[in-house]
């Protein structure tokens, strides 16, 4: 049953970015407190929270947009959105130091594409297992578990995170840096 | 001092003969027999200043390196004039800043235009050798000019790794496998200072240790496993995952990475130690002269940092310790004075005869060496160019014996002002205070005569 946009797409982006922002701010927070045991506990809790919902976040965005009724798209909007804001925060980092052409090259270092894609991937592997509980409830034989959206998505963004990884992550690092230097140096 | 100089002058003038005969121009040499000096100048990366026991260090024990300083000068306040690997490393070389040598960065190429010490000494009679990490990029080596053996890595981009890094030894690429690299290249050291030859000689060894990742040798691994680190209170073990510091590449976790960090310290201390023990066997200790130094330091938690590059004091200051039984009359002095890296190219020309070229920007030490009470600098410019892909944008500043005062690329950053004699530690910024605003116009008139002085320039590509 396909619930309102705010509930089947803009809630689960929301709430996922909310842990995100609330953590992030914890953790900075934390440093600040003089009790060190009071200190490395909240560092600790927030720096999982905070990693987990940047990360690992279309685990939960996902499927509660899946289940409202959200379309294929919608899903995997909310499914990245969070990781997507992040990245953009990290860009904002590096705002004014290089040039108009590096910032735009940025958007290809593996730290900051890669959250995107490692959730695009959770958000693709969440997608064929909420299909597979689809199936199951439904009992319709027509239901594909594998769609050819979702097999794609997971071949494409499983392919990139390897890529990204290989060698952990020193081979693609390179590659960056030599296109970097051929580009702007 | 001008008397006690000319008294130290003195017998070198009986020696002027003896020099000529060594093929050394006469000049002011600092030979303890009829002999120039010989020298070994061994730096290390991203070793910062505290991290041996000689300075105080919680739990670490580095005993080679507190004879050094039990035998020579430790200065305290030693400092790199920009806070990364490639431009200090050319800084040491060259005696100039990264502005003028032109390796601003890890990424902008090594001029071989450029005059190192080395070169100097070598046509100036010195056998020489460059044993170690060069780390300036470039298409692979340079033909570096004035050194008799030159051996290096370019693996890993110039960084090297640990274990089995190929060398190449005159030219040629080398495989060493089974070797663990300080150890190796300590090797390749001791092989060219117990050479026999008569010439004095200058060994230029420059270690990939103790930089990422952090390596120790097997009989060292573990040894700090279960000691309490004492980090700063400021810190937690996620900061190399914050806060943009995932763009240097260390992503583990803070703890982890310092008991590697010292337990590789350790192996370093031990292969000085290898050195100074041949150099006691070969009776050369008295007349060489041994000099040990840092390319740039590290923030391990402090300010919620990691790495360096940045102007506070963990990232800038070194250890820097010369010892030279034939010169310096007061072992295990700990000198005040404010020294930089590139006063090491016009410390050993001094002490070679050679009167410095004015293109080193640098002042020579060997006042200080001498003299305990020779006044040191009393400000100095730092400088740090923006490094892709790394979030932190140029930096100039000013650091005296009192204060440093920070701008940053474009306002990027709010300018900092830290009173070093009160805050140590740099945690209150006291640029809006109404008595910083003051200080902080003095600070800001001197560093911009500094950089006119030195012909700064702001490099944007690297």
């Amino acid at each position: 049953m396909k619930q309102s946009l705010a509930r089947r797409l803009l809630f689960p982006i929301a709430l996922v970015t909310g842990l995100m922002v609330a953590s992030s701010l914890l953790y900075d927070h934390a440093r600040t407190i003089e009790n060190p045991a009071l200190h490395r506990g909240l560092a600790h809790l927030s720096a999982i929270v905070m990693f987990a919902s940047i990360w690992l976040g279309a685990f939960i965005a996902h499927p509660i947009a899946f289940f409202r009724g959200a379309r294929y798209g919608e899903r995997m909007l909310a499914g990245t959105a969070t990781a997507m804001i992040w990245s953009a925060t990290v860009l904002t980092r590096f705002i004014g130091i290089y040039s108009p052409g590096e910032f735009v090259f940025l958007f290809f270092h593996h730290l900051v594409l890669g959250a995107p894609v490692v959730s695009l991937l959770c958000a693709s592997i969440s997608e064929i297992v909420c299909r597979a509980i689809t199936r199951r409830r439904t009992d319709d034989p027509a239901f594909r578990v594998f769609a050819w959206q979702s097999t794609l998505t997971l071949a494409v963004s499983l392919t990139l995170v390897v890529t990204m990884l290989w060698k952990g992550g020193h081979t693609y690092y390179y590659w960056y840096m030599d296109l970097y230097t051929r580009l702007f140096l | 001092m001008i008397t006690k100089r000319c008294r130290s002058l003195f017998p070198l003038i009986l020696l002027v003969t003896g020099l000529s005969l060594t093929g050394l121009p006469p000049g002011r040499g600092f030979a303890a027999a009829n002999r120039p000096p010989n020298m070994i100048f061994v730096l290390t990366d991203d070793h910062r200043w505290d991290a041996l026991s000689a300075m105080g260090h919680p739990f670490l024990q580095t005993p080679h390196l507190d004879r050094l300083a039990n035998e020579g000068i430790l200065f305290e306040n030693a400092f790199v004039t920009t806070s990364l690997c490639s431009p200090s490393r050319a800084s040491f070389l060259t005696g100039q800043y990264a502005h003028t040598h032109g390796v601003v960065t890890n990424h902008t190429p090594w001029d071989n235009r450029n005059v190192t010490f080395l070169e100097q000494l070598n046509a100036a009679g010195y056998e020489t050798a460059f044993i170690g990490k060069w780390h300036m990029p470039g298409d692979g080596l340079p033909a570096l000019r004035g050194v008799d053996r030159f051996i290096s890595f370019t693996q890993e981009g110039g960084q090297g790794v640990y274990y089995d890094c190929p060398l190449i030894i005159d030219g040629v690429e080398t495989a060493r496998p089974g070797r663990y690299i300080t150890e190796d290249l300590t090797d390749l050291a001791l092989d060219f200072i117990t050479r026999e030859r008569r010439k004095p000689f200058c060994l230029y060894l420059s270690h990939k240790a103790v930089h990422f990742g952090f390596r120790p040798p097997p009989h060292l691994k573990g040894r700090y496993r279960d000691v309490d680190l004492k980090l700063p209170p400021e810190s937690d073990p996620w900061i190399p995952y914050t806060n943009g510091h995932p763009f240097v590449g260390a992503i583990f976790p803070l703890d982890f990475l310092y008991r590697n960090y010292c337990e590789t310290v350790v192996s370093v201390d031990e292969q000085v130690g290898r050195l100074l023990a041949a150099l006691d066997a070969m009776g050369i200790a008295e007349n060489t002269i041994v000099i040990y130094a840092g390319d740039n330091g590290h923030f391990w938690g402090e300010h919620g940092l990691y790495d360096k590059r940045l102007a506070y004091e963990e990232s800038i200051r070194i250890p820097f310790i010369v010892r030279y039984p034939g010169l310096i009359r007061d072992p295990g002095r700990r000198a005040r004075q404010m020294v930089l890296n590139i006063d090491l190219a016009p410390t050993l020309l001094e002490l070679a005869g050679i009167v410095p070229p004015a293109a080193m920007q640098g002042r020579s030490l060997v006042p200080i060496l001498e003299d305990a009470a020779t006044p040191g600098r009393t400000a100095w410019l730092y400088e740090h160019f923006p490094v892709f892909p790394i979030p932190i944008p140029g930096i100039t500043a000013i650091r005296t014996a009192n204060y440093k005062y920070v701008e940053y690329q474009e306002d990027l950053r709010p300018r900092e002002l830290f009173d070093l004699t009160k805050d140590p530690r740099e945690q209150t910024n006291l640029i809006q205070t109404p008595a910083g605003m003051t200080q902080a116009d003095i600070l800001k008139r001197e560093l911009e005569r500094l950089k006119q002085e030195t012909g700064f320039r702001f490099h944007t590509k690297g």
